[in-house]
């Protein structure tokens, strides 16, 4: 019991969180070997959703703002990699044989935009990434997070703040290839061989455990302490000297970089990407994953994701109403499972408790401390 | 002597109405200074203020020589002033040790947050302070669980583990039964050892117990200010006082 | 691929404002264009007007208000179809039947969880969904049309060019809607300042427990208050079912525009959505004719949600002691 220090043990990554989570990293190190093309790219598909889900789970699950714009930040870095896959198209796979590429030209553009062009350059593109979502949120969330707004006022302004981007994308054709978006990108290869489904399976996988363990390690520090008790009630823990709205303005916009890079990896997989994404219909996805899977569980709202992308490939095979059925389960949660469907687990599988450490009671302790 | 907190001549004033209206005090270190007053007449304003939770409108405070007027409440916490609210404003979904690791002085910025660690230092804090509001046995429930009078002990905990050197106190012992509220009482003198208080109380038993000098508001105005003797037969007070239970009772 | 449509990014505010666009910058443009303003303003007010009471009234974060939108054009849509009536006869089934599925929809949904709203925002985005699933059962995905009546159809024309064609000009369906939001207006405003029904709900929106006490039957009051702001997104349906084609999706469009209207023009008084819709859709015109539709939605967007930055109880609203 080395690390149990006076009754409280010290916060060290539980065995059994350890063994749950390695026999289900094997399961998808295994999955593709198992089945087939399409589903390897579908899985490929639901688990970078399941990475923006738990990105959402972080400012809304532990810190309380519920977001319909995670869409946004996902869209953004899904531009940032799209340009640069345009970019390095080969000048016979582009339709005009020029550098510049077809949307551009179909709308009268004669020269690459300033603020394009770098976009050509892998670590250009990579960075622009992370940090245009990120800094996006940065921006919009200085301005809301510094003010007596909040709550539901919040979500509002990310309803408009979505609305307002899908139509600025839509109307500037000329740069964003409009409503179609950016079509027929090159595919994502390194060093000059181009990377086949299984290894872009791989990647995604890699980049989803991140998030998920990133995820874990910053909401049990103590940092996710202070999350938790913004969400509760932020008025109250100013007055212990902490800074609420740096703490959500940084979540925020870690939680959109975060995004973004799973914009940047779909957009390989997927070979398009376009203002749907950017939509408030997307970004009611994201929200209904966490919602379904369970707020503040990590876990869940990918679990969510993933399930409900697999039960939605089926279903579409065999009706039409997907939407309905969606629709009918989130309004049986929020009224009977208010905290999602990982709620339901039995106590101890309950993954969210694995990861706190046991306390053991200080009486037995403390009074042998000095 | 410097007066570690120092009010000057305080306006407040909410759309029109006028909360409080010249109020001046002065917290020199170590006293317990108990403010008095019937409802309405500002004492929760006035702590309101110092803590930066309501805008002062014209006026100065200073704490340790230093101007606090309107500061961010997070700014005026981190320099040394701690305050307790009216109802136990306490989280109730973390358990009570939690709750004072969140209060515990020094590790408010976002990377401290990450990478601190729950050191030996920092429990050995958590249980003094606990041990020192009776809370020890209770620090692992869920503070949900715990009763009224509990709360208000857990608040008082937290402000304790932020360590400021001014604590403010908005009714503590609301709620608690006749022993709990002569506990609180002790608790509050023993904080005094080592920090100014203001305490805001309606109760005049316990304002006898702990009280060494009252300050009584009326109308947002402060009335009256000296001895539980002093106040007590201050013509001002009786008349505002008059027929109120507490006062005769106590007088 | 997952099944998005691409609502509301096609607003109808500026698709609206897109007919008679005629060049040069004259005096009969800047007419015309403020007219059309005054067009807009009417459909803002129209749709906004039953999200100010669930919201502005009632605080339901109410996001399957365009659904109640499209369950009164759909409703239009069958009396048309299966009885042949005029579109004007059809506006109280509209509202009858909308405020039915309202009532049930608060006593099923809403009453769990007043006190939530983070809650009930999800729950009605939950039911908007539902409520699209349902209609496009019924009724297919198929778009549907419904014929305004004859006497509606043609222009008020203030100005014309020397050859006679319609310089500044109006339609009357246009000026149909601007009545019927504006007598909507009048009607609620009798109804919640005028009548002990009224004094209900403000007793009931500002003390519940007290509003018990003397009385009043909040549970009641809540269910007949919440259907009848869905009885007029409703009414806001039938009327604009004869603008555009008829769809399960296309309550959509409405819902962020609706919210607009209702933000800005703050939730204090019922007058403060005429406020906001005159805001919005007018500067929308105005913007729209100096730049150009899209540029204009963003900016009016922009500039929405500074405001609620900067004043989040809207516009029109009194400054309170917190």
């Amino acid at each position: 019991m080395a690390n149990v220090v006076m009754g409280y043990k010290q916060s060290t990554f539980p065995a059994k969180l350890a063994v749950i989570s390695g026999i289900g990293l094997l399961i998808f190190i295994i999955f593709p070997f198992v089945m087939g093309e399409f589903q390897v790219s579908l899985m490929s598909k639901l688990l970078l959703f399941g990475a923006l889900a738990i990105s959402l789970d972080l400012v809304w699950g532990f810190t309380g703002i519920l977001s319909f714009a995670h869409g946004i930040f996902f869209t953004l870095g899904g531009y940032a990699s799209a340009y640069y896959l345009k970019l390095n198209l080969s000048a016979e796979g582009n339709t005009y044989g020029g550098e510049l590429p077809d949307f551009m030209v179909w709308n009268g553009l004669e020269t690459m935009p300033w603020f394009i062009a770098p976009l050509k350059y892998f670590p250009v593109a990579f960075i622009a990434m992370i940090a245009v979502p990120a800094l996006f949120a940065y921006v919009v969330g200085y301005f809301i997070f510094r003010s007596k707004v909040s709550g539901v006022y919040i979500t509002i302004i990310t309803l408009a703040l979505s609305s307002a981007l899908t139509t600025f994308f839509i109307s500037q054709q000329a740069y964003t290839g409009g409503t179609n978006g950016i079509t027929d990108v090159s595919k994502l290869s390194f060093f000059g061989t181009a990377i086949p489904p299984i290894g872009l399976y791989f990647l995604i996988l890699a980049y989803t455990a991140f998030v998920l363990a990133l995820g874990w390690w910053l909401t049990q520090s103590n940092f996710g302490l202070i999350l938790r008790s913004i969400n509760e009630n932020e008025n109250r823990i100013a007055f212990l000297g902490y800074d609420v709205a740096q703490f959500k303005i940084f979540i925020w916009a870690l939680s959109a970089g975060l995004a973004g890079v799973a914009g940047g990896l779909f957009v390989p997989l997927n070979r398009f990407i376009s203002p749907v994404y950017l939509a408030v219909a997307f970004g009611t996805q994201v929200v209904i994953w966490v919602a379904i899977g369970g707020r503040g569980t990590l876990i869940g709202p990918l679990l969510a994701a993933l399930i409900l992308g697999q039960v939605q490939n089926y279903a579409e095979k065999v009706t039409q109403d997907w939407q309905l059925m969606i629709g009918v389960l989130l309004l049986i949660v929020v009224l009977f499972v208010p905290n999602g469907l990982m709620s339901l687990l039995p106590k101890q599988f309950n993954l969210s408790n694995l990861s706190k450490p046991k306390p053991i009671m200080p009486a037995n302790t403390v009074q042998d401390s000095p | 002597m410097e007066a570690v907190l120092s009010v000057k001549d305080l306006n407040v004033v909410f759309s029109g109405f006028k909360a409080l209206t010249g109020v001046s005090l002065d917290v020199y270190d170590g006293e317990i200074v108990t403010i008095i007053g019937p409802n309405g007449a500002g004492k929760s304003t006035l702590l309101d203020a110092i803590v930066s939770k309501s805008p002062v409108f014209s006026g100065h405070i200073y704490y340790h020589g230093k101007e606090i007027t309107n500061k961010s409440p997070h700014e005026v916490a981190r320099m040394g002033i701690g305050r307790k609210f009216q109802n136990p404003n306490v989280y109730n979904e973390l358990t009570v040790f939690d709750n004072i690791l969140l209060s515990l002085k020094g590790t408010h910025g976002i990377l401290s947050s990450i990478t601190s660690k729950l050191t030996r230092a920092k429990k050995g804090k958590i249980y003094d302070v606990l041990e020192r509001t009776g809370l020890l046995e209770q620090a692992f429930e869920q503070v949900s669980s715990l009763s009224h009078g509990q709360k208000q002990w857990v608040e008082i905990s937290m402000v304790l583990a932020q360590d400021p050197s001014i604590v403010l106190l908005d009714e503590p012992t609301a709620g608690m039964t006749t022993d709990e509220t002569y506990m609180t009482g002790e608790i509050i003198k023993s904080i005094a050892k080592s920090h100014s208080v203001v305490v805001i109380e309606h109760d005049m038993e316990f304002v006898k117990q702990i009280a060494e000098r009252i300050v009584v508001l009326h109308q947002g105005q402060v009335l009256a200010e000296g001895s539980v003797q002093e106040v007590q037969s201050n013509p001002k007070v009786i008349e505002v006082y008059l027929g109120r239970e507490t006062i005769n009772a106590a007088a | 691929m997952l099944d998005l449509a691409l609502p509301s990014m096609l607003s109808p505010l500026y698709l609206l404002a897109q007919e008679e666009a005629t060049g040069g910058f004259q005096l009969s443009t800047i007419l015309n264009q403020a007219l059309n303003g005054l067009g807009i303003v009417g459909i803002l007010l129209l749709t906004g007007l039953g999200l100010s009471i669930t919201f502005g009234v009632m605080r339901i974060i109410n996001l399957a208000h365009g659904e109640f939108i499209m369950l009164g054009a759909y409703i239009t849509f069958l009396m048309q179809d299966v009885f042949k009536m005029d579109l004007l006869l059809t506006i109280p089934f509209a509202f009858l039947g909308t405020a039915i599925i309202g009532a049930v929809v608060e006593l099923t949904i809403i009453r769990r969880l007043y006190g939530r709203p983070l809650e009930t925002l999800l729950a009605t985005w939950g039911l908007s969904i539902v409520l699209q699933g349902v209609i496009k059962l019924i009724f297919t995905a198929q778009l549907k049309y419904v014929k305004s009546p004859a006497y509606l159809s043609g222009n008020v024309t203030f100005m014309s060019d020397p050859s006679g064609s319609p310089l500044v000009a109006i339609s009357y369906y246009r000026l149909f809607i601007i009545g019927v939001a504006l007598a909507l207006l009048g009607v609620t405003m009798y109804l919640f300042y005028g009548t002990s029904w009224g004094r209900q709900i403000r007793a009931v929106t500002q003390n519940r427990s007290m509003a018990q006490c003397l009385g009043v039957n909040t549970k009641l009051v809540d269910m007949g208050t919440f259907a009848y702001g869905c009885g007029l997104a409703g009414v806001a349906g039938a009327v604009i079912s004869a603008l555009k084609t008829v769809a399960p999706p296309m309550g959509q469009d409405y819902l962020v525009d609706a919210w607009m209207v209702v933000v800005t023009g703050g939730v204090d008084k019922l007058i403060g959505i005429l406020a906001g819709s005159f805001l919005i859709g007018e500067s929308n015109a105005i913007l729209a004719f100096i730049l150009n539709d899209p540029t204009a939605r963003v900016l009016v967007l922009g500039a929405v949600i500074i405001l609620i930055r900067y004043r989040p109880e809207g516009l029109f609203t009194v400054q309170k002691r917190t």
